[in-house]
């Protein structure tokens, strides 16, 4: 444990009030050192013995050290190590040790207290708790308020913790850390008992003594036992209560690690896919739906970096690797103004790179995928490198499926991150990444499809002065599709793309209880030339240029919390788009301009439960052109012109949020309503492809979404999880041909009123957990034949309305099994074994149902099941410290 | 057992709606009778109901028409005494219905035809999954035609084809009474695939290696003696061929995510009185159909003949006694049977 817990910045000062729990005091130890550093002292014994050992790597000396005891108590043990080394010590809690200088502790009130002075500020502080101080110790305190900082930060992955709870008991004050992990407050010179909570991690309870304005790190340690993490996603049960937003969920890694995967693979997309609200088309699909909003209407970001497609092996994987994210989160209530430009949801996914003092390995091996990343400082306390990659080798698998076309198909990919990023100084920093991925599908000799991303970004982030924080990033995304026909008649490649320039100036400002969020965000839409070109051919045998846009939001949000019981976070959006046409598109140039309020306020009806709402709107410029079953990786993107209206949609959310038992349950009822004028549908048959005209086979109309959302949530115990329950409709209005243009409301395709999920996490012991995962979800809308007919000796179905009918409802049950070989966390390596059985009763889920005519058999029902057999998988992960 | 990817039936209830018209016929410049169906739906999988009594005129663009005549209930005639095609002139059909109401077509013009070049075969066996997920070699023929493509002009045509087989059955003498006979069956493939060639004058000019069947040589006894396989070959419009595209994407679905959202298909034929389109088509086409055909010694390896292989003590099949006992369409010796 070389590094220390809690750093404090610029003046740090570790004091241990309780300085001998029963524990310490009882331990004794053995130790043989010859010349040997002290570092590696401490190492030792953490390792031997259930301590930790905090210390700054700067005070200890070079010199080694030479000593023998056996069985001495600890204190005596460290009063022997750390003798002629200028050092001392205090012991807290039941197993700490805090080495520091001599002169700071002895200079330290706790270390007054020790010897039997204490001062009198600290007097009727609760000594159970260590002492923080913020400022220069020397300067005489004064009254009047002092600014000061803390930085949130998870003690081994380095990453920043936002939503952390942070309690001042003096003042009744909770303050929540922002996505950088920050929080600012105005305290007077004094002594006040600190409280954060995140879940996941340890609560944190200091007593924080303010001398002057200054900045604490503040490092907080994930549960003692990894194994007992919670399984399912979510906010901690404080956050979600003290937050105005709605419908905002953070992930951390290990929660989407530890859920029952497909294959094994942890997944960040499948694992919001159990959440209230969030559902799916089915295996094999990609993208999700977000309370009735179609896949485009889906914000996907890494990094800042805008996925259109972030899904691999048509949508059984994300993009995302789960080994090198540091923090996922998704707005599916209200959107702060921050973000924009699509209508449902928004789903921001940061990842690590901000390790500068120790290197970490992780990968694995599973039942269809490698993995391998790092993370390692380059210059230490300078700059750091992430970079992972995964490779896929599907190749054995398919042949079990009994299918002829599958068996002779193929499906690979891979995808790797690269991330450099350097200190500028300890207010600043700057980060590059790249993103590279491929991926390959092929269905017998019929036809494949090809698509692959390559992006780029860059991140610079700067304090300026104590309550400001600047973010800068620039990034290009390059997404290319092909759909490829390698046999017959019409051997061919059908190629379009879509590229996206993005630079986004994002300023935090934190004044006394308001945190005040603005900016500008400016994107380049350029979807990339639709091509044909037939096999031996040099030259494109069809050729439509597509039109671009730009876009330009800028936004101005405050949160600010009025009193203990009412919060309020109100901004505004104002998007300008402006499309280019091309010469081959029918479409003229056009400007549009949209303003988008976003509201939300909390209002604390008691200690324990909360009254939300909220009220946004949002334009969305950029769509997704689909009208097949589910979406292909070669569907095209197209901006907004003259002839396609952009998309908007007012969101409206109502919750009531409430804790039970100390915050160990968690539950809320959100309702929400959508209103949303000229989303897309298309005309029957709509031709989409190598079309100038596509705006023609368009047909713009209303949708609205309405929806109740039952979450319940137990956060500790031996048997954690969730359990959640969505009602919701979807309907669309557009003047269908098939239906006389008649105009009448239909469901959405993705119209699924129920939705239940429950996800358990037993911890059996130390070493070993059990999940399951359970969904129920209503069948999906099918336009399904009402009578059928000849033509010469052809039996054709004749459909009926759209949508009008559903597939058999959905269900599937996942169990997994993990078994940890190393459950002692600071052991450097640990390695996991992780046994899933996906759709356990093997029951065969229909993707869909389609009626055909075999042979001289009369037409009937048929269903496709993408999985309809239990699948196991084991994986193997290791991770080295 | 395994189910990855699976297709299997289930019962599924849909609406039935009933009284949907359709009509459905062509009309070409080759001197052969033209037909008409006219019938209404009943619901979903179960045959549709004749409507007689309709009275039917089919015009061109000169002032010539003629009269259909209804010679089975629902299907309607057309001889060429009463009206021949002829390239370049635009047809159009009235349809009066007993009820009186009235449907139209819009006027087509009919193209000039496209000949093929060749049409021939190739047998070969290749493996597919059996029932219990192992490969099995299995033996089939498949049908290819070549088609030169007229040069850029401004009226583009795209092609239809449609395939049948006929094929003769020579049983066997069972008893002391009882000579050879020989039958002759059509086949006019139950099957939905929709056979489009979408010309696209830029891209090609020669449509070569056209699949147009392809069917496992079960049972050989089909095989005994020449298999044809006639195939005709419709010059299409844009419009006739969008509207196969549309056919051919609801009649085989086939589940997975490249599936079209489905939709009810009109075609070309709308009712006076308020535009509404009814199902089916009346195409105006220009027509060439070609054949070609197997024998016994083409197929390799040697295949078993049910009938021919029994011994006379045995029990015989009735077929292999009596060929016209055989399920199926039996027709008349074709007069091409003597010709090639």
């Amino acid at each position: 444990m070389s590094n220390l817990k809690y750093t404090i910045l610029p003046a740090l000062l570790w004091v241990g009030l309780n300085t001998t729990s029963l524990h310490a005091q009882d331990l004794k130890i053995s130790g043989q050192f010859n010349d040997v550093g002290l570092r590696e002292v401490f190492r030792d014994l953490e390792r031997r013995y259930d301590i930790r050992v905090f210390y700054r790597d700067q005070w200890l000396p070079e010199a080694s050290i030479n000593h023998q005891f056996t069985q001495l108590p600890l204190d005596q043990a460290f009063q022997t190590i750390l003798e002629n080394t200028g050092l001392s010590f205090v012991l807290y809690g039941k197993d700490n040790v805090i080495v520091a200088e001599k002169s700071r502790i002895e200079s330290s009130g706790g270390s007054h207290y020790i010897f039997g002075r204490q001062p009198t500020d600290l007097q009727g502080i609760d000594t159970r708790f260590p002492i923080l101080a913020v400022g220069d110790s020397t300067t005489s305190s004064v009254p009047t308020a002092q600014q000061i900082t803390l930085y949130f930060k998870d003690e081994d992955e380095e990453s920043t913790l936002d939503g952390v709870i942070v309690y001042f008991e003096k003042y009744e004050r909770t303050i929540n850390s922002d996505i950088y992990g920050q929080v600012t407050t105005l305290l007077p010179a004094g002594v006040y008992q600190m409280e954060a909570r995140r879940v996941g991690y340890q609560p944190f309870i200091c007593n924080l003594r303010v001398y002057s304005p200054g900045e604490i790190e503040i490092k907080m340690s994930q549960e003692a036992i990894e194994l007992m993490e919670v399984v399912v996603s979510g906010e901690g049960p404080e956050q979600r209560l003290l937050n105005p937003q709605t419908g905002i969920v953070s992930l951390t890694p290990k929660q989407i690690k530890e859920m029952p995967s497909f294959l094994g693979e942890a997944d960040v997309i499948k694992t919001i896919q159990t959440l209230p609200g969030v559902t799916t088309i089915g295996e094999g699909a990609p993208g999700y739906f977000v309370r009735g909003g179609n896949i485009d209407q889906n914000l996907i970001l890494q990094d800042g970096v805008i996925f259109p497609n972030a899904s691999h092996a048509l949508g059984f994987f994300s993009m995302f690797n789960p080994d090198l994210i540091s923090q996922v989160q998704l707005f599916k209530g209200n959107i702060p103004a921050q973000y924009g430009g699509r209508l449902s949801s928004v789903l921001d996914v940061r990842l690590k790179g901000n390790n500068y003092t120790s290197t970490e390995i992780n990968g694995g091996v599973g039942t269809v995928m490698s993995k391998l990343s790092v993370e390692t400082p380059l210059i230490k306390d300078k700059v750091s490198l992430l970079a992972g990659g995964r490779v896929s080798y599907a190749d054995w698998i398919l042949p079990v499926i009994k299918i002829p076309e599958v068996q002779e198909s193929d499906a690979f990919f891979y995808d790797f991150n690269v991330k450099l990023s350097s200190k500028l100084s300890d207010k600043g920093s700057i980060a590059i990444g790249y993103f590279q991925s491929f991926d390959r599908v092929s269905f017998e000799e019929e036809a494949g499809f090809e698509w692959s991303n390559k992006n780029i970004s860059f991140d610079w982030t700067q304090e300026i002065g104590q309550t400001i924080q600047s973010q800068l990033e620039a990034s290009k995304g390059d997404m290319d599709n092909l759909n490829f026909d390698p046999s017959g008649l019409s051997v061919s490649e059908l190629k379009n793309g879509l590229e996206i320039y993005k630079v986004k100036e994002n300023i935090n400002v934190q004044r006394g209880n308001h945190q005040l969020i603005l900016g500008g965000e400016w994107i380049n839409y350029r979807p990339k030339d639709e091509t044909l070109r037939s096999a031996g051919s040099q030259n494109f045998d069809e050729q439509v240029s597509k039109g671009s846009g730009r876009e330009l939001g800028v936004y101005l949000n405050d949160s600010w919390e009025v009193n203990e019981n009412l919060a309020l976070s109100a901004g505004l959006r104002v998007s300008i788009f402006w499309s280019e046409s091309s010469e081959d598109l029918v479409s003229q140039d056009e400007q549009y301009t949209n303003l988008e309020p976003r509201v939300s306020f909390r209002y604390g009806i008691s200690q324990s439960s909360a009254v939300k709402i909220s009220y946004n709107r949002i334009s969305q410029y950029l769509h997704l052109l689909s009208n097949t079953t589910g979406v292909l990786p070669v569907d095209q993107w197209i901006t907004s012109n003259s002839g396609i209206k952009p998309s908007i949609s007012n969101n409206f959310s109502i919750g009531y949020f409430r804790n039970f038992r100390q915050d160990t349950w968690e539950s809320s009822v959100e309702l929400f309503f959508r209103r949303m004028t000229d989303i897309i549908e298309f005309k029957d048959f709509a031709d989409l492809i190598l079309n100038p005209q596509v705006e023609n086979e368009i047909l713009q109309g209303d949708g609205r979404a309405h929806g109740v959302e039952f979450f319940l949530k137990r956060h500790s115990g031996k048997v954690r999880g969730n359990l959640s329950y969505t009602f919701s409709r979807t309907f669309v209005k557009v003047p269908l041909e098939s239906e006389k243009f008649s105009s009448e409301w239909f469901p959405a395709k993705f119209d699924r009123p129920h939705n239940f999920n429950l996800v358990m996490d037993w911890t059996i012991n130390r070493r070993s957990r059990f999940g399951l995962v359970f969904n129920f979800t209503s069948g999906r809308p099918i336009t399904a034949p009402v009578s059928s007919y000849n033509l010469g000796n052809i039996v054709v179905p004749h459909y009926g309305n759209r949508n009008e009918f559903r597939i058999p409802n959905y269900h599937r049950l996942d169990l997994s099994y993990t078994y940890k070989r190393n459950a002692v966390k600071r052991k450097r390596y640990q390695d996991s074994i992780t046994f899933s059985l996906y759709n356990v009763y093997g029951r065969r889920n229909a993707f869909s149902v389609f009626f055909r005519k075999e042979n001289n058999q009369p037409a009937k029902a048929y269903r496709l099941s993408v999985l309809g057999s239990v699948f196991p998988s084991v994986t193997y992960t290791f991770t080295f410290k | 057992m395994l189910c990855y990817g699976c297709v299997d039936p289930i019962s599924f209830e849909t609406g039935n709606e009933s009284g949907h018209m359709v009509i459905y016929g062509h009309f070409s410049q080759l001197p052969q009778d033209h037909f008409i169906d006219i019938t209404q739906t009943s619901g979903f999988g179960t045959p549709t109901v004749p409507v007689t009594g309709a009275c039917i005129k089919i015009s061109d663009n000169t002032g010539n028409s003629a009269d259909y005549q209804e010679i089975e209930t629902g299907k309607y005639l057309l001889t060429p005494d009463d009206l021949q095609g002829v390239p370049g002139r635009s047809y159009h059909i009235e349809i009066v219905l007993s009820d009186g109401r009235i449907y139209l077509s819009e006027p087509q013009v009919l193209p000039e035809p496209m000949e093929p070049d060749e049409i021939y075969f190739e047998i070969g066996s290749r493996q597919i999954v059996g029932g219990t997920g192992s490969l099995i070699d299995k033996t089939f023929v498949d049908v290819f035609i070549d088609t030169p493509l007229p040069e850029a002009s401004e009226e583009v045509n795209h092609l239809r084809w449609t395939v049948e087989e006929v094929y003769s059955l020579v049983d066997r003498s069972c008893g002391p009474f009882d000579t050879a006979e020989t039958c002759y069956f059509i086949d006019p493939i139950d099957e939905t695939e929709v056979l489009l060639f979408e010309n696209e004058s830029s891209v090609q000019n020669y449509v070569s290696r056209f699949t147009v069947r392809t069917r496992e040589l079960v049972p050989y006894d089909e095989f005994t003696a020449r298999h044809y396989f006639l195939v005709s070959q419709y010059t299409i419009s844009d419009e006739e061929l969008n509207y196969w595209k549309k056919i051919d994407a609801v009649a085989n679905q086939s589940g997975n995510l490249f599936d079209v959202q489905p939709a009810g298909v009109t075609g070309n034929i709308f009712r006076e009185e308020d535009g509404q389109a009814v199902l089916g088509y009346f195409g105006v086409n220009a027509k060439t159909t070609v054949r070609t055909f197997t024998t016994p010694f083409t197929i390799k390896p040697n295949p078993v003949f049910t009938c021919m292989d029994q011994s006379f003590f045995e029990n015989h099949l009735p077929e292999c006694c009596f060929c016209n006992t055989k399920e199926g369409i039996q027709i008349e010796r074709p007069d091409y049977w003597d010709e090639d």
